[in-house]
């Protein structure tokens, strides 16, 4: 079975999100959650290909964030895990003296913490994140703490609750190489995305964009 | 704003000199004057090498009369063996080309961790001829393919043939046998990725399995050009003089490809220039000058010079660069001849500032890499600190105030904020890759439709973009609740918090610009791995040469010095 390496998972990641039609901002965050989450021997290719099995429908509204109440839909719709995901990495401060974020309305949570586990490596933190019976502890040692792995993509209405972890973990589950196992139709998919960043092929592109002779 | 960057590893008691400031390092002029120095990844390779004794093996080596086959070369290290596994090909001449698109070449190459059994050579041997079209796994390091630079190819093989030298002068006027269009690691197509292989120290420094396979396909060319005579006329055949063997690197063409590399690893960037320009300021706050080190800078200048005037390129930009840079030489072997620089206080110091006073960005450049080569073991350890986390800083800091971020892309991005950007020159080109073999491409964004494609290789247009939408915003509000609103900016937003953090890590100038030169950024790239003569054929495509002038397996170990690099002095009367 062929299997992929690292780097070239995450940056299929990139692409894919890229051809799903977000910012390549966007997409840097959201491969770099992916990238923790495979590392981590969790199904983080899997959790982007639902997530942007989403992005089709009109974009969200602005989610509204309070470190008081849940964040929650403002329309009924499931949260956009993307937006949500990058809202939680970018104010994870908010956790800091015993605070805690909780997201309501999240269908499916694992690249949402991904986001959140892969800021609190970037940070030098680490985050408990849970939601029904999982526990997932991101940022260094991190990994999965608590629950049945097999129900890390299953969809949830459980709220999501962030919290600091200041004593950090010691899982060790961080595998620098992994090599994830994924269903052939998932890559796929995310490969007739990444394919829509690729400017077509033409003769003239061929003889001025690159070469000696451009 | 001034930021005040300081030697941390300079010792008690010495006065740090300065770092010198991003503004003048990170110009696309100057990074496009990069040199090699000792903190070069090849020559870093070489040391450690010769340090630890590491042994050569041609294992196997089964070539037909046309030379299509197979071998083996194997490095043993006092620890762990790699394997250069090669597949030698019979190209038709019409099917060579040195581009991404090309499908099929000369040479096919990957290194394998160990030593490849039965099984792997056949995966390998179904595999490694396609290059990007084939899958190899994380037991190969690399994947790589060279093509024949066939006049010198060609000529080599029958002088051989007839029991003769090769001539001297055509072969330093190409410099290589064969070139690499590509040497793939870090995880591409299968490979092992880096961090897998990061803790061994061999390893440590960056790149180096990419230079140990070059530095391997380099003996490859040599015992292939040999036997090839060989068969020819096993009756007078001959081998290649050591002294002229020496005179053989490696070429390489580079495209396009390796600039985004540069934007897009800035923390990468950053490290490998701050341990150039910290060695530089431990060379310059040095109080005084040695005898032997000021020997040995005179000794090298002068080789520098030899260089110069044996450096040709057929593009006329760079003949104007090496005209400039001949003169410099001269310039700088005269005031060494009148000044005795090494009697004065800070002697290195004030050698740089009279370069920077009197030499061509080229000239002071290079005078940069022979001041740093002259002082040997004084910053080799900075080798060490080359390779970087990127996992590490690498989220955005939502805490942080719109009020700070304006500040930080003000100070950063100063030079792109006076840019006017609704006129069309400075947004003139796009960088997209191709759906033709996946190729980096540039183009023009006002003749060509291709904006739906534009890569993120343009961070000074978007920290324009980025503070244009901050003036709205109050000084006290967050970068997340901006970024909230505002996703398209988080690109641009965290690149400028990096580069607040690290100093070296954004190029100061614009990468869109219709004059913008792409082999600036490949040449920057291209210095810190050790190569040297770069010939750029357009704008954006440069041939280089690679360990012309290193010792070879069986001479490395008496090879004294690392200064290969430089071509031997004139002699003097």
């Amino acid at each position: 079975m062929t299997t992929r390496s690292l780097s070239e998972t995450t940056s299929l990641a990139k692409r894919a999100i890229r051809g799903a039609g977000f910012d390549w901002g966007v997409c840097d965050d959201i491969a770099a959650a992916v990238e923790w989450l495979v590392r981590h021997g969790l199904p983080g290719v899997e959790a982007l290909d639902q997530a942007l099995a989403r992005a089709a429908d009109p974009p969200p509204p602005c989610l509204p964030i309070t470190s008081a109440e849940p964040w929650r839909s403002a329309d009924g719709r499931p949260l956009s895990p993307i937006q949500t995901g990058l809202a939680l990495a970018d104010h994870l401060h908010l956790t800091s003296n015993g605070g805690r974020i909780a997201i309501r309305d999240l269908e499916a949570p694992l690249l949402v913490a991904g986001c959140a586990a892969m800021a609190g490596e970037s940070s030098g933190r680490a985050y408990r994140i849970g939601w029904g019976a999982l526990v997932i502890l991101g940022g260094r040692g991190g990994g999965l703490v608590d629950g049945d792995p097999s129900r890390l993509l299953s969809a949830s209405n459980d709220v999501l609750v962030c919290v600091e972890a200041p004593e950090g973990g010691a899982l060790g589950l961080d595998i620098r190489n992994r090599r994830p196992a994924v269903d052939a139709r998932v890559w796929e998919r995310l490969e007739d995305l990444a394919a829509k960043t690729y400017a077509p092929a033409t003769e003239a592109s061929r003889i001025k964009g690159a070469g000696p002779s451009a | 704003m001034g930021r005040s960057m300081q030697d941390p590893t300079s010792a008690p008691g010495q006065t740090a000199a300065p770092l010198r400031p991003p503004e003048t390092v990170m110009r696309l002029e100057r990074l496009g004057a990069n040199y090699q120095s000792r903190l070069s990844f090849i020559r870093i390779l070489m040391r450690r090498l010769r340090q630890e004794g590491w042994r050569f093996d041609r294992r196997t080596f089964e070539l037909d009369d046309k030379g299509v086959g197979r071998a083996v070369y194997q490095a043993i290290g006092p620890e762990r063996t790699y394997s250069l596994v090669a597949f030698s090909h019979d190209l038709p001449d019409d099917q060579r080309s040195d581009r991404v698109i090309a499908e099929a070449w000369d040479a096919t190459f990957a290194l394998f961790d160990g030593d490849p059994g039965a099984d792997d050579m056949e995966r390998l041997s179904a595999n490694v001829p396609k290059q990007e079209a084939g899958r190899v796994s994380e037991r190969e390091l690399t994947l790589a393919r060279a093509n024949k630079s066939v006049r010198l190819f060609d000529h080599v093989v029958e002088r051989l043939a007839q029991g003769a030298q090769p001539d001297a002068d055509l072969v330093e006027a190409t410099g290589y046998l064969m070139r690499t269009t590509a040497v793939y690691g870090s995880g591409k197509f299968g490979a092992a990725d880096y961090a897998a292989i990061s803790g061994r120290p061999e390893f440590g420094a960056p790149f180096q399995a990419e230079m140990l396979t070059v530095y391997l396909i380099r003996a490859f060319s040599i015992d292939l050009v040999e036997h090839l005579a060989a068969r020819k006329a096993p009756g007078t055949a001959i081998t290649i003089d050591p002294a002229l063997r020496r005179r053989f690197g490696i070429g390489n063409s580079t495209g396009l490809g390796m600039a985004p590399f540069v934007l897009n690893h800035p923390a990468l960037i950053n490290n490998w220039i701050t341990a150039r320009e910290t060695a530089l300021a431990r060379v310059r706050a040095q109080p005084t000058a040695t005898a032997s080190a000021a020997s040995r800078f005179r000794a090298l200048a002068q080789r520098a010079a030899v260089n110069a005037a044996a450096w040709r390129s057929e593009h006329p930009d760079q003949q104007a660069k090496l005209a400039l840079l001949r003169r410099d030489m001269d310039a700088l072997n005269a005031h060494l001849d009148a000044d005795a620089f090494e009697r004065s206080q800070r002697p290195w110091d004030r050698l740089y500032r009279w370069a920077e006073a009197n030499l061509s960005i080229e000239g002071q450049e290079q005078v940069v890499a022979l001041l740093i080569d002259a002082l040997e073991d004084l910053t080799d350890d900075l080798a060490l600190t080359m390779s970087a986390q990127e996992a590490r800083g690498r989220a955005i800091d939502g805490a942080m105030t719109i009020g700070a971020l304006k500040r930080i892309v003000q100070d950063v991005y100063g030079f792109a904020l006076a840019i006017d950007w609704t006129r069309k020159d400075p947004n003139a080109r796009l960088w997209y890759v191709s759906a033709e073999k996946l190729e980096p491409r540039m183009g023009q964004r006002h003749e060509e439709d291709i904006d739906p494609y534009e890569e993120p290789l343009a961070p000074a247009r978007d920290a324009a973009r980025l503070q244009a939408d901050l003036a709205a915003w109050p000084d006290d509000q967050t970068v997340a609740a901006f970024l909230l609103k505002h996703p398209k900016h988080r690109h641009a937003a965290r690149r400028a918090q990096l580069a607040a953090r690290l100093p070296y890590a954004e190029v100061r100038g614009n990468t869109i610009a219709a004059d913008l030169l792409p082999i600036d950024i490949l040449r920057c790239k291209l210095a810190f791995f050790g190569a040297a003569r770069f010939d750029p054929r357009s704008d954006r495509w440069i041939r280089i040469n690679m360990f012309q002038g290193a010792p070879f397996f069986d001479e490395i170990a008496s090879d004294s010095g690392d200064d290969w690099m430089y071509p031997a002095a004139p002699d003097h009367p």
